[in-house]
């Protein structure tokens, strides 16, 4: 089995980092959402405070990763233009090197371009700031969160919300792949 | 939107009815709206370029990443800068978490649709 560097760095952004956000998020819904005294007791509340907090500075951070490696480490692979000899009007072996231009050669793939990377390029990058809101918010909170139900719905929302955005841009990112995968 | 006056010596900010805006709640409210504001803020930059060439080259902060180098970049630190700006603001006058909550989502909602890509071409025509 041969994997290129263009093919690892796209799993360690999509596989790697992105999956850990969507699997910390997991954890992180439902810890948050049993943070209530009629579910847990007072020591309880204290060993799941403490998990929450290092758990969602985990799917901050990897959130974070995820966008900074997928721009400057995949993305440039992506966009890279072909030679100018290269016929860009014909989806060529040769032009499969150069997925943005190669999508765009045909009206059938075009819009994965057009519509699936311009939104996911863009929309990805609002994941990391809510999702440092919500880690920030666990910080400051603490077991207040316990008795705070408010505060502790606005954090689950924004955390849904953050969740909403990176999966737009995985669910984007993978149909991309399949038609045009890095190589 | 309610705004509540200083009451520093309590370390709390108190409303003229009575209502108490904790510390944690004006730090949150803070960084809230600024993720809004880091939201709107790429939403905003994605349709300069769209609609100015010389802004889209402004933006090319790096090469192979093109604008979007730029574009997230102010983003970025437009969130940073004005969750600082925020932290400081509201020690003195803040407003409720929910104010807060649904201002934040009004921005992030602008920046979002304007990420979507039929809308922020629309304005390249």
């Amino acid at each position: 089995m041969n994997i290129t560097d263009r093919e690892l760095w796209t799993l360690i952004h999509g596989m790697g980092f992105g999956a850990l956000f969507l699997l910390a998020f997991a954890g992180g819904l439902a810890g948050l959402y049993s943070l209530r005294p009629q579910l847990v007791t007072a020591e309880g509340i204290t060993e799941r405070v403490s998990r929450l907090r290092w758990g969602m500075v985990i799917m901050a951070v990897s959130v974070w990763l995820t966008v900074i490696v997928g721009t400057y480490v995949v993305y440039p692979w992506y966009r890279a233009a072909p030679p100018a000899t290269l016929d860009t009007s014909v989806q060529s072996e040769e032009l499969s090197q150069y997925p943005r231009y190669w999508l765009l050669a045909s009206e059938e793939t075009s819009e994965y371009h057009h519509f699936g990377m311009e939104w996911k390029e863009h929309v990805a990058w609002i994941s990391p700031l809510l999702a440092t809101v919500v880690a920030f918010g666990i910080f400051k909170y603490g077991k207040e969160l316990a008795t705070r139900p408010r505060a502790r719905n606005i954090i689950i929302a924004l955390f849904l919300l953050s969740f909403a955005v990176s999966g737009i841009a995985g669910a984007l990112g993978a149909l991309i792949t399949k038609a045009s995968p890095l190589t | 939107m309610a705004t509540q006056t200083a009451d520093l010596e309590k370390g709390q900010l108190k409303s003229e009815t009575g209502t108490e805006i904790s510390a944690a709640d004006r730090a949150m409210g803070a960084s809230m709206i600024a993720s809004g504001i880091g939201s709107l803020v790429l939403g905003i930059a994605i349709v300069l370029a769209e609609v100015n060439a010389d802004i889209k080259t402004f933006l090319t902060w790096n090469s192979g990443v093109g604008p979007l180098s730029g574009k997230t970049g102010v983003a970025v630190i437009a969130f940073i800068v004005s969750w600082a700006v925020l932290h400081y603001a509201f020690q003195r006058r803040a407003i409720s978490l929910t104010t807060s909550f649904i201002v934040t989502l009004v921005l992030v909602v602008l920046g979002l649709l304007l990420t979507f890509p039929p809308v922020f071409m629309s304005f390249g025509g």
